[in-house]
């Protein structure tokens, strides 16, 4: 119990909108090393939840970031700690590629060539080297999904300080790529899990899911169903009352890997 | 010549292309600054008397017995008439610049402006009710601030009128044109109306005191008026300056910059106080110069790029010489008489305003 607590821990977290309750409830706690991914239906509250442990809207319950409740950190000392990649993020004046890249090194001084380094490196990740110079408002909302990406990347470029992890915090990051990206991405946020960060992720795709989460969340109406790893979270009975839909899990051959397809699902199948 | 100046240049074009536009906004910045020294100086040289200004400064410190009557005449009207006008100039294209700057980076839109969204009508409002009131109920005001009654009244006014226009304007400080432009008009016409019932209030001797500085140009431009308008405006610069950072971060909306390390309430309040500022003290000096706000900083960011570290300092360089030209130019094309600087000014920016709109509304749909 004395070891150096260094994950991200929510207890009894909360929601209320206008009146309305969005989120409640919800306990858990996501470690460094791992990735955790969020699933649920639409309107499930996961995008709600993921708002609150950012601090972007008011909350009962507490969050604590690697021990320390949220509240209780300086604005910039947060932004060391751990970045956050919106669903969305609309410009309000035309930046280049790597201006908007620049913008997650505002914390970090760096010398001017380590910082260009930085930022082609980044870039490089996300498959978007070479892009430098272009109007992000001239890219396709895929390829602005992975600049955004590299920003964070910036921001949180070790994923450890010392002995004490940086997150990433990611909204649906994958939501508009196509399937090779969709890969990438994930393995960059694997590879930031493997090296000591931590990665709490909202995702769509359960197949996806399968693939990178060590932990799964998954939320419906606004309150957690379940939270395991994946063997324990995929079961048919589980996905299917989380969507309402009968699905049925799959596994491949090869590797005990889980995986859904839409076809296999009941009544989906054509007649024989 | 061309290794000191062309071969820096193509290197920073180069930069630009690949997406680093920093080193040529230093350089343009550089560029504005000597800029400002040639248009001060052009301005020093014109006006309806000939008056050679390099050879008055170089005899400024010989003592008057040695002067003709001329030089005497000269240097008289250069140090008390054309060196206050033309730094009161630069003030006031500066911080015009700047709050434009400022506030387009709050608001973010590039259309918000002090003058046009009615920050402006706010502070005339403050400044006429100071003129009228200044000897009944606002008397002990006058008595604490002293020569800065004036502009403090018109920062007051400006203040009242950002913070209720940020409220009504913005939404998860989203803003959209339309509701901040629609908010503008009827806040500006409560302004007026206020104004006007100040008059209807006021008596004969106040009345003239408004009507002049209804006037305003730069004409009436005194040391003490430049003094005064120089502090307020260099503390609202500064604050200004020290925002650029959380500005670049707004780039990416209020959540993501609060994600990035800034306080984005305390940046949203310093903002509006700082534009108010300057705002109120250009306004005390002179009522009626449109369109400096909008202009400068949309023609900086398509050369520089919109990163605040360069665009606020490039603003209030290129402000102050927008200025100082445009009221060159009014005292110059109808000498003896001179034409309000504010018509110069609305009619190159207002063409241009409306062409940003249109630009915008073929971008976006508005």
């Amino acid at each position: 119990m004395m070891a150096m607590e260094t994950n991200l821990s929510v207890t009894g977290l909360a929601v209320r909108l206008t009146g309305k309750t969005i989120v409640s409830d919800v306990t858990f706690a996501a470690h460094a090393g791992k990735v955790c991914t969020i699933v649920g239906p639409n309107g499930s509250g996961k995008s709600t939840l993921l708002k609150a442990i950012t601090g972007e809207t008011g909350h009962d319950g507490e969050v604590r970031l690697n021990a320390r409740p949220l509240g209780r950190y300086p604005p910039r000392e947060l932004a060391e700690v751990r970045a956050v990649l919106p669903q969305h993020t609309q410009l309000s004046f035309p930046l280049t590629v790597k201006e908007v890249v620049r913008l997650g090194l505002q914390n970090t001084p760096l010398p001017l060539a380590e910082a260009q380094g930085r930022i082609g490196e980044a870039l490089d990740r996300v498959d978007m080297a070479g892009f430098e110079g272009r109007a992000y408002q001239s890219l396709s909302g895929g390829e602005q999904q992975r600049v955004q990406l590299a920003r964070v990347l910036c921001q949180v470029w070790q994923p450890k300080a010392g002995d004490q992890p940086r997150w990433l915090i990611l909204d649906e990051p994958i939501s508009s790529l196509d399937i090779r990206h969709q890969l990438l991405i994930m393995d960059v946020a694997r590879d930031f899990a493997d090296r000591g960060g931590g990665v709490l992720c909202v995702l769509h795709d359960l197949n996806l899911t399968a693939m990178y989460a060590d932990q799964v969340l998954v939320m419906k109406n606004g309150r957690l169903l379940a939270d395991g790893p994946v063997a324990d979270v995929y079961r048919d009975d589980l996905i299917s009352d989380a969507f309402d839909f009968p699905l049925k899990i799959g596994s491949l051959p090869v590797a005990d890997v889980p995986f859904l397809l839409p076809q296999a699902a009941e009544g989906r199948l054509p007649a024989r | 010549m061309t290794k000191i100046v062309l071969r820096p240049l193509q290197r920073h074009v180069a930069a630009a292309r690949d997406g680093d536009r920093a080193p040529l906004a230093r350089s343009a910045i550089a560029l504005l600054a000597v800029l400002l020294g040639c248009a001060m100086l052009v301005s020093l040289n014109s006006g309806a008397l000939e008056i050679q200004a390099l050879k008055v400064m170089a005899s400024a410190f010989d003592p008057p017995s040695t002067l003709s009557g001329e030089d005497l005449r000269d240097r008289i009207v250069f140090f008390q008439v054309r060196l206050p006008r033309v730094c009161l100039g630069a003030l006031v294209g500066a911080s015009l610049a700047v709050s434009g700057a400022v506030m387009q980076g709050l608001f973010r839109n590039p259309l918000a402006d002090p003058g046009i969204i009615g920050v402006s009508s706010g502070a005339g409002l403050g400044a006429a009710g100071f003129i009228i009131l200044g000897q009944s109920w606002l008397a002990p005001v006058a008595a604490l601030l002293g020569v800065f009654s004036l502009p403090v009244s018109a920062f007051v006014g400006a203040l009242l009128v950002t913070s209720l226009l940020y409220r009504i304007g913005t939404s998860d400080g989203l803003s959209s044109v339309a509701t901040m432009l629609l908010a503008g008009i009827a806040i500006s016409a409560l302004a007026m109306s206020m104004v006007g019932l100040l008059i209807f209030y006021a008596d004969d001797q106040q009345l003239r005191d408004l009507t002049f500085w209804n006037l305003g140009s730069l004409a009436g431009a005194s040391w003490e008026k430049v003094a005064t308008c120089a502090l307020i405006v260099s503390v609202a610069l500064v604050v200004a300056l020290s925002l650029s950072r959380g500005l670049n971060a707004l780039f990416l909306g209020e959540a993501a910059a609060g994600h990035l390390g800034i306080r984005v309430q305390r940046l949203k309040t310093l903002a509006i106080v700082a534009v108010a500022a300057a705002t109120g003290a250009s306004v005390a000096v002179s009522v009626g110069i449109g369109f400096v706000g909008i202009v400068v900083p949309h023609l900086l960011r398509l050369t520089i790029g919109p990163d605040h570290r360069y665009l606020l300092p490039a603003s209030a360089l290129l402000g102050a010489v927008m200025l100082i030209l445009a009221d060159t130019v009014s005292r110059i094309v109808v000498a003896p008489a001179e034409l309000p600087i504010g018509i110069l000014t609305a009619l190159a920016g207002a063409p241009f305003f409306l062409w940003i709109l249109l630009r915008r509304r073929g971008l976006t749909g508005l």
